[in-house]
């Protein structure tokens, strides 16, 4: 369940199967789950937001992804993308959300950054999206 | 997208941040710390030849190349290519720019001492001796 502001939109995630070897290899739970956060949000901006990304950022540079509009005039038109998943614990995804929403926020001056938060931890998966624009 | 950011150096650079990522995720700190080091000279090479009319791209590269210095601990040339970035005026955006100048802060306490600049000398280096000088003087003086 795709919660975009106010919009819900329903979608489908197709879970690959995986050889017990690649399972035990991937045995990380937190890198596992922060990795499948970033994809699923790598996904999510290009189907629902039309943003594609142009680089990953390092760590402490203030967001996961610089993305920009498809289409959009002029080749500095930067935006930034901060991913986030969840695997358990009691966080919920909207509460995350606006913890992420607050890290973009402390650069109000910049175009919208974006904040995808997944929670793998619900059923149906959650995926909430925010902007700055949205608060 | 523009030429810098599909420039080679920008893409190496972001291969060498995920691999000095990954080696720090699995404690190796050495190898973490030589590939930030790599990525942030090759970040550092392409934010310095941006155009100035490109304010967003050259302050992302250059945020990413300090960021590296600066996990690579090289704390010294992180603040000095953050202090290099500023000093062209109009040339960065505005979050970039706030976000160079608090690296700059936070940095900068952590250059090692070396780097530092000297204490300043005090105003009369030989203040005893000299009081020591006047007083034995002043008779001599007087007679």
């Amino acid at each position: 369940m795709v919660q975009h502001g106010r919009v819900q939109h329903h979608a489908l995630i197709r879970r690959v199967a995986v050889e017990e070897r690649d399972r035990a290899w991937k045995a990380d739970h937190l890198k596992a789950t922060e990795q499948g956060g970033e994809a699923m949000a790598v996904l999510t901006a290009y189907r629902l937001l039309n943003r594609v990304v142009v680089r990953r950022l390092q760590t402490d540079t203030g967001a996961d992804y610089l993305v920009r509009l498809v289409g959009a005039v002029g080749d500095d038109s930067l935006e930034r993308l901060e991913c986030s998943g969840i695997g358990d614990g009691k966080e919920t995804t909207a509460h995350r959300l606006s913890t992420k929403l607050a890290q973009l926020a402390r650069y109000p001056d910049e175009p919208p950054g974006h904040a995808i938060v997944t929670n793998f931890g619900t059923t149906p998966v959650e995926i909430h999206i925010g902007a700055l624009s949205d608060e | 997208m523009n030429e810098w950011l599909t420039d080679p150096r920008a893409v190496r650079g972001e291969e060498l941040g995920y691999e000095a990522e990954c080696a720090e995720r699995d404690g190796d700190f050495a190898r973490a710390r030589d590939r930030y080091r790599a990525a942030a000279t090759e970040y550092a090479g392409v934010a310095l030849s941006v155009s100035p009319d490109h304010p967003n791209t050259r302050s992302a590269l250059a945020i990413a190349a300090v960021a590296c210095f600066a996990r690579a601990h090289d704390f010294g040339r992180a603040v000095d290519l953050a202090e290099r970035m500023l000093a062209q005026p109009g040339a960065l955006s505005e979050r970039g720019r706030t976000e160079l100048l608090r690296m700059v802060r936070t940095y900068a306490l952590l250059v090692e001492p070396a780097r530092l600049p000297p204490k300043r000398a005090a105003r009369s280096p030989h203040r005893m001796r000299d009081v020591v000088r006047g007083r034995l003087a002043a008779p001599k003086d007087a007679a």
